[in-house]
């Protein structure tokens, strides 16, 4: 067996080694011989020939970098002293060009000054071979190419599947940042958008996830001939498991799209604590391990009486803003929701006079914490909602909403703030 | 992370980390129910170094007490911060666990 169809033939199991360079064609690899000197062409060329290669001749370096320029060649061997162009000319001329693939050159050279091989090294060459040559030293040295090349085709293969996974991920995550902005859109379309649906009760209310998406929702409706519902909604965690979780329990939730729609009127919308229990059982895993869990309060209000009922499930006591200026906790509730399918819940009764509002809020508000670790708190919310109690519901939350914002600073939020705030306006 | 875990007569005495936020609270999770199932089922749940837990570490000690009490044992808490506790209470848990001041009473208190 010859050299050259060792190299070519021999199933190899890696890619880029000698074998892949000659595969899918298993037409012999090129190599290119550039000498000026007639004998020397035809004596290289018939042991290439012999070795298994295909040989092409130039008789200077001109002719030989434009059959270079075909782009077929990826090996050569070069004379050094030739007219026109010298050996390490044409290696310079052949690095300046923007070949798609590496070129390996091989010089054959007489000069063997450690000067002359550091020059032609500069020049761009990649081996020496003396001359007058040694044949076994000339084999050796174009398998020395051969296994350059073929790593020199590994990495380019490898670099070429890089940039399709790179491309890959660049338009998947592109993708999810899309699919982020709708859910976010998706999302925002099941806040409220007005409080005219629940006049003649006023509302405000603030709105910021921590990531595009928020587990944090809220809403109000009409419950009733009389009455108003509200609710306000955590769901643990946050990001995209807790901001699903929360948009699809705020569309089973609002009446008009809702699961719970048909009891409108008679069932759990009227009655709170049996609304948290209902929410429970859902939520619950049938495993009695918790999995998705949520803190929720909700209630209801007739805007006439001012009377209203709520029920709490481990989220934050509501505010009760007094007219005198005055704030009072509504009554601690129950468990989160989705933990113990045995929890129970119970509705307490509020009262708003005329110009008093009940303000829902979710922890991220009190636990967000400023440049030095310290928390908002709820003093500190209770002292705003104090300080600005004359000022409308909308620009009320319009401030908390610049407060929370100026307190974190330049950094992100770390969980959800939402706060909601429902007005028995003065007559 | 790997929870920090002892048994004392029979008793398994695990070691919440400083954090137990989201980013670790699948881990934690997935350790302490391991722990609780190689065992008795009678945990105690250390949390003194414990000094942030977010909702999804809440999940993790909630888990735990399921996974005890499924195997008729229990889930005690001990020596929790005051902002834990703070937590606890603020979510009504502390009406479902046990919680004690140091570690050696809870242990006790399983008998």
């Amino acid at each position: 067996m010859t050299q050259a169809q060792m190299s070519t033939s021999e199933p190899l199991p890696e890619p880029g080694t000698a074998a892949h360079l000659a595969t899918p064609t298993p037409t012999p690899l090129k190599v290119l011989v550039i000498d000026d000197a007639p004998d020397v062409r035809a004596y290289v060329r018939a042991l290439l020939r012999k070795w298994g290669f295909h040989a092409e001749l130039a008789s200077n370096g001109a002719d030989g970098l434009e059959r270079l320029r075909a782009g077929d060649i990826r090996l050569v061997i070069c004379d050094w002293m030739m007219d026109g162009m010298s050996g390490p000319e044409v290696c310079a001329a052949i690095r300046q060009e923007d070949f798609p693939h590496y070129v390996y050159v091989m010089l054959l050279t007489g000069r063997t000054e450690d000067t002359d091989l550091v020059y032609g090294l500069d020049a761009g060459a990649d081996d020496f071979v003396g001359k007058p040559f040694d044949v076994q030293v000339l084999r050796a040295r174009l398998q020395v190419g051969v296994r350059i090349l073929g790593l020199e085709e590994r990495l380019a293969e490898q670099n070429r599947r890089l940039k399709q996974s790179h491309d890959a991920l660049d338009l998947a995550y592109g993708q999810i940042q899309n699919d982020l902005a709708a859910a976010a859109r998706i999302q925002r379309d099941s806040l409220p958008v007005s409080d005219q649906g629940i006049a003649p009760l006023r509302a405000g209310w603030l709105f910021l996830p921590a990531a595009k998406i928020s587990g944090d929702s809220f809403h109000f409706f009409p419950v009733s001939g009389d009455e108003m519902g509200f609710y306000h909604l955590d769901v643990a965690g946050h990001g995209i498991p807790a901001a699903l979780l929360s948009t699809s329990l705020s569309r089973s939730l609002v009446p008009q799209s809702g699961i719970l729609a048909p009891n409108l009127g008679s069932g759990e919308y009227l009655n709170p604590a049996g609304f948290l229990e209902a929410m429970n059982t859902q939520l619950c895993s049938p495993d009695g391990e918790v999995t998705s869990y949520a803190t929720v309060v909700y209630g209801v209000l007739d805007p006439h009486t001012g009377r209203g009922r709520l029920a709490s499930a481990g989220h934050p006591q509501p505010l009760l803003l007094r007219a005198n200026g005055e704030i009072e906790l509504a009554p601690k509730g129950g468990l989160p929701v989705g933990m113990f399918d045995t929890a129970d819940y119970s509705t307490h009764a509020f009262e708003l006079a005329p110009g008093e509002r009940i303000v829902t809020y979710s922890d991220g508000i009190t636990d967000c914490v400023d440049a030095a670790g310290r928390a908002f708190d709820i003093e500190h919310l209770c002292a705003l909602l104090r300080r600005h109690r004359e000022a409308s519901s909308d620009a009320l939350a319009e401030l908390l909403r610049a407060a929370v914002l100026a307190w974190r600073g330049d950094a992100e939020l770390e969980d959800d703030v939402s706060l909601l705030i429902i007005e028995r306006p003065a007559p | 992370m790997t929870l920090k875990h002892r048994q004392e007569n029979g008793i398994d005495v695990v070691t919440l980390p400083q954090r137990l936020v989201m980013a670790n609270a699948g881990d934690a999770r997935a350790q302490l129910k391991e722990i609780i199932q190689s065992g008795s089922g009678r945990v105690v749940v250390n949390l003194a170094e414990t000094s942030f837990m977010d909702s999804s570490g809440l999940a993790v000690v909630v888990a735990g007490l399921q996974t005890a009490r499924k195997l008729d044992g229990d889930l005690y808490l001990a020596q929790m911060s005051d902002s834990i506790r703070a937590l606890f209470e603020l979510t009504r848990l502390h009406t479902v666990f046990q919680i004690f001041d140091d570690e050696t009473a809870a242990v006790r208190a399983f008998g």
